[in-house]
């Protein structure tokens, strides 16, 4: 069983002996001369791709900086209107007096 | 058999003749399908075109581009696996309800007729090869490449590709009993 097994593995792998080169389809030339003269169209200069990732680095980093900035001073901001309070009523509020005035 | 020599192509034109039959047949035995393996030979050729002044000569102009090919192969491949495993999510919000990737049996076009069922059953079997050993078998088999050969395009040493091309073999001998 053992030998008929690995025998028919044999005849399996050399199923591809002999096995001839498989020719593109004939207008691939025409298809691949158009894509290149699209992406020429299109390039962007070798420079400038060099310029692109930092470029977009920077970019990210202010957006995160300027949404971090916003976050502080908002938070910020927010407490200092709740710990807006007139003198007068931080005392009547320590000593439980009425503040209204007659 | 393609000239080896870079300047005796006089246009893209003529290296594309050359080596379009090596770097077809070599995207084909790897994704297994006729539409994608023209749509890497272009990516290959563009790659090639948009390179070929940073070519210094190092290695043969043959080999460098077998490692294009190879390499936007085993990309492809990748990409495939990637979209399968992410196939039902994308399948969710693209609203596309067809199946991620067709997995029929391959029939190579250059294989003889009556070996054509045996051959789809060797490519199942390439498949599942890991990339290196995938790579020295192809190479080695499909391409008729010679042991030297295959070493520059892996930039291994020629005992190393011995091993991977015995341990390929030995894998598929593997994998093809377990079939029965």
């Amino acid at each position: 069983m053992e030998n008929k097994q690995s025998y028919n593995a044999e005849e399996i792998i050399s199923s591809i002996n002999g096995i001839e080169r498989a020719e593109p389809d004939y207008f691939l030339l025409t298809r691949l001369k158009q894509r290149i003269k699209n992406n020429e169209r299109i390039s962007i200069p070798p420079g400038f791709k060099k310029i692109l990732v930092p470029l977009y680095a920077c970019l990210v980093f202010f957006i995160i900086m300027n949404m971090l900035s916003y976050l502080h001073f908002n938070n910020s901001k927010a407490q200092t209107v709740q710990s807006k309070q007139s003198p007068e009523d931080a005392f009547a509020g320590e000593y439980n007096l009425d503040t209204t005035v007659y | 058999m393609p000239e080896e020599n870079l300047h005796t192509y006089q246009s893209f034109e003529e290296l594309y003749h050359a080596y379009k039959s090596i770097v077809y047949n070599t995207c084909l035995s790897y994704v297994q399908q006729p539409e994608d393996a023209e749509e890497i030979t272009q990516n290959v050729f563009i790659e090639v075109n948009n390179s070929l002044h940073r070519f210094r000569g190092e290695s043969l102009l043959k080999t460098w581009i077998y490692r294009i090919a190879i390499n936007k192969s085993l990309d492809h491949l990748k990409y495939r696996s990637r979209k399968k495993r992410f196939g039902i999510f994308s399948d969710i919000f693209s609203g596309n309800n067809s199946p991620a990737e067709a997995t029929a049996d391959f029939h190579h076009p250059g294989v003889a007729l009556e070996n054509k069922e045996k051959s789809a059953i060797l490519f199942k079997a390439i498949n599942q090869l890991p990339e290196n050993q995938k790579t020295a078998f192809i190479l080695s088999k499909i391409e008729g490449l010679g042991n030297i050969e295959i070493s520059e395009v892996l930039k291994k040493n020629v005992g190393a590709v011995e091993s991977l091309l015995s341990r390929a073999g030995d894998n598929l001998r593997k994998q093809l009993s377990s079939l029965k």
